[in-house]
């Protein structure tokens, strides 16, 4: 630095003609979720904890009055506690990583983007996992105990890999539901949070009642059973692609 | 010179407040400034706009020329660090560093392990875990170490005891010798940094009321002590800062330096002209402005 | 009666006093603003401005690319400026302090030779 004149700006200038991709911090957003892997290894062990209770609850169902006879096949629906902790978490790390990442300059657009590549990642690994326990199930008859949490006939019907597409699928749209309902906490406070919650609460069941009155309760119900798991992967994607829309909404004019 | 931030008409209203009130300033680039102010006088929110953090409700900010807003060309040049900064969760200082190394283009990750050695932050405590000092400390050192061309520091002394506040003093200033950029410390502590800082903008209830460089202050006040009728024939007419009587000593602060006729008057009349602080000058510029409002509340 | 003067004519004296007392020698390297900013903790802006005071009046020099030098001569400059100066910033107040003391000018006079100052052979 030269005694004349004031702090030379060199050093300054040269770096700022660089023009940067604006999605070029994304992989950085990305990472961010991953500095300390809770998010993957709590539901992991929901996954494996809900997997292990059921056994004992079909194994003591089993032995009931007036329940399936020993051998009969036993189906729970323990899966899915590890989707309800994923939908936990992606609205934890929603409420947890975002304060910081305002703080390391990420605009709201790259965070969200590399959120969303971690809960598509995520997704895949559940949907793997899923599968992979629906597979042991089918090879072992329930691990021996005729114990089915996986392999559930509705979602195999197709196979072990339409089971798993749906697994990561639905888990990928309720981590975006997750995570937009903190979203939606931090931009709007708690007060308006419950009362989204509570239109879309009395929207669904007017919807139901509309759709009731058109084509009756077995109209409805026969829709319902008319839907596969490949047909279930495919709303639940699409509600996903539409969360991701609303979460981009909700996060643009959130704060820390 | 160039203004790397220009803020033009900002005003920022919550439901019930305004933080921000028409505020116009402009920061220059490779400039280390001072941004004082009262609590709520709207410094914080001033730097949340400027970095995208809040928006405004009417007004313009350019940060390098460009709207900050969702730009990731402007971004990440830019780096504030809140004074009650959350982390991740469950996360040490190393996974926050980490995670800054990742976000900053100039980020120097060697200067942040040497800060954390020199500023004693824990290796092993979660940041959560930390005192207030240390997590203040983590805040300074992604500041500094991440070498942004615009790095705001909020009162980032808090919880830091003297000998803490003047590394970091000490540090920032070799830090920007060598690498210059544009900085705002936001501080209570005005005496602290009154060298440090080349230009002060002081904000008080949302608005502007002092935007100058540190040097031409000198010439905004000047106190006067002697003989209480000397005193009050040269301040007659300007405007009191502050007035104390003893006696028949007294000793008064006006607004605006004095020429060279009242210099010589002042010798004659043997009184001691006092430079007046910054420290001094922000107190009686901010709560004289409290005292006018009280008296047009009491007319009104 | 000081106003207290400007941080930058602060470090500037400094540096005179530095060379007017032989710290610094004739075509010694002089600190660099960096190093002036570092020790007395200040904006290297102020101490820049401080050193272009010393360079303006001669009593610097700039070698590109080596810094600031204490330039030949500057030592006898700033002696004869404090020549000048000396009866207004130092006989001056003495004065002044005398008549309030109700002590006369042939008083102080002799109490300044009682001092035998050094060099005082010549008085």
């Amino acid at each position: 630095m030269s005694a004349e004149t004031r702090p030379s700006t060199t050093s300054s200038i040269t770096q700022q003609a660089v023009h940067r991709s604006p999605y070029a911090r994304v992989p950085a957003a990305f990472r961010l979720h991953l500095v300390n892997r809770q998010i993957i290894w709590i539901p992991l062990i929901v996954f494996g904890g809900a997997w292990a209770l059921s056994l004992g609850i079909g194994l003591w169902a089993q032995r009931l009055d007036g329940g399936p006879g020993p051998g009969d096949p036993v189906y729970t629906g323990s899966g899915q506690a590890a989707l309800w902790c994923l939908a936990f978490m992606a609205a934890y790390s929603g409420s947890h990583t975002f304060p910081f990442a305002l703080a390391l300059s990420f605009s709201r657009r790259v965070y969200l983007l590399g959120t969303l590549l971690v809960f598509v990642l995520i997704a895949i690994c559940y949907g793997i996992v899923f599968g992979a326990a629906a597979a042991v199930e089918q090879a072992t008859d329930g691990l021996g105990l005729h114990t089915y949490s996986h392999a559930l006939p509705f979602l195999v019907a197709d196979g072990i890999w339409v089971a798993g597409l749906a697994a990561a699928v639905v888990a990928l749209m309720l981590m975006l539901i997750g995570f937009g309902a903190s979203m939606l906490y931090r931009r709007f406070g708690v007060l308006v949070f419950w009362l989204v919650l509570l239109v879309l609460t009395v929207l669904i069941v007017v919807a139901v009642l509309l759709t009731v009155q058109t084509v009756g309760w077995d109209g409805l119900w026969g829709w319902f059973d008319r839907q596969t798991a490949l047909s279930a992967a495919g709303w639940s994607g699409l509600v996903a692609v539409v969360m991701a829309g609303v979460d981009y909404g909700l996060i643009r004019r959130a704060t820390a | 010179m160039d203004a790397v931030i220009e803020v033009d008409g900002l005003t920022r209203r919550y439901r019930s407040t305004t933080a921000l009130d028409a505020v116009s300033v402009r920061f220059e680039r490779d400039v280390i400034h001072g941004l004082l102010g009262r609590n709520g006088a709207g410094k914080t929110t001033l730097m949340s706009t400027v970095t995208a953090q809040e928006w405004p409700t009417s007004g313009e900010v350019r940060v390098f020329g460009q709207h900050p807003h969702e730009n990731e060309q402007v971004l990440p040049r830019i780096c504030f660090v809140r004074e009650e900064q959350q982390y991740l969760d469950d996360a040490r200082a190393s996974h926050a560093f980490a995670a800054a190394a990742m976000a900053f283009p100039r980020w120097d990750q060697e200067f942040a392990e040497r800060l954390a050695v020199e500023f004693k932050v824990p290796e092993k405590t979660r940041i959560k875990k930390m005192s207030r000092g240390q997590r203040s400390a983590v805040g300074v050192i992604i500041g500094l170490a991440s070498r942004a061309e615009v790095t705001f520091f909020d009162e980032p002394y808090m919880g830091l005891d003297a000998v803490a506040r003047q590394l970091f003093y000490d540090r920032l200033l070799a830090d920007y010798a060598e690498h210059p950029r544009t900085i705002v410390l936001s501080s209570h502590l005005i005496d602290e940094i009154a060298h440090l800082i080349e230009h002060v903008v002081l904000l008080d209830e949302g608005r502007v009321v002092l935007d100058e460089p540190v040097e031409e202050l000198r010439d905004r006040a000047v106190t006067l002590v002697g003989r209480a009728d000397a005193v009050g024939e040269l301040t007659a007419g300007r405007t009191v800062l502050q007035h104390e009587g003893m006696g028949r000593t007294s000793r008064t602060t006006v607004l605006g330096g004095l020429d060279a006729g009242e210099r010589r008057r002042a010798a004659e009349l043997d009184l001691d002209l006092l430079p007046v602080s910054l420290q001094q000058l922000v107190v009686h510029l901010t709560s004289q402005r409290e005292r006018h409002e009280q008296q047009e509340r009491s007319t009104s | 009666m000081d106003e207290g003067r400007a941080l930058f004519v602060q470090i500037a004296e400094q540096v005179e006093a530095s060379v007017l007392d032989g710290t610094l020698e004739e075509g010694e390297r002089a600190p660099s603003t960096n190093e002036l900013a570092a020790f007395h903790r200040i904006n290297p802006a102020t101490a820049a401005k401080g050193i272009n005071l010393l360079v303006d009046r001669g009593i610097l020099v700039k070698r590109r690319g080596l810094g600031m030098f204490v330039a030949d001569g500057a030592r006898e400059v700033l002696r004869a400026e404090r020549r000048r100066q000396f009866a207004d910033h130092h006989i001056e107040p003495m004065l002044a302090e005398a008549g309030v003391l109700g002590l006369d000018v042939e008083t102080v006079v002799e109490l300044i030779r009682a001092r035998g100052v050094p060099g005082g052979g010549a008085g």
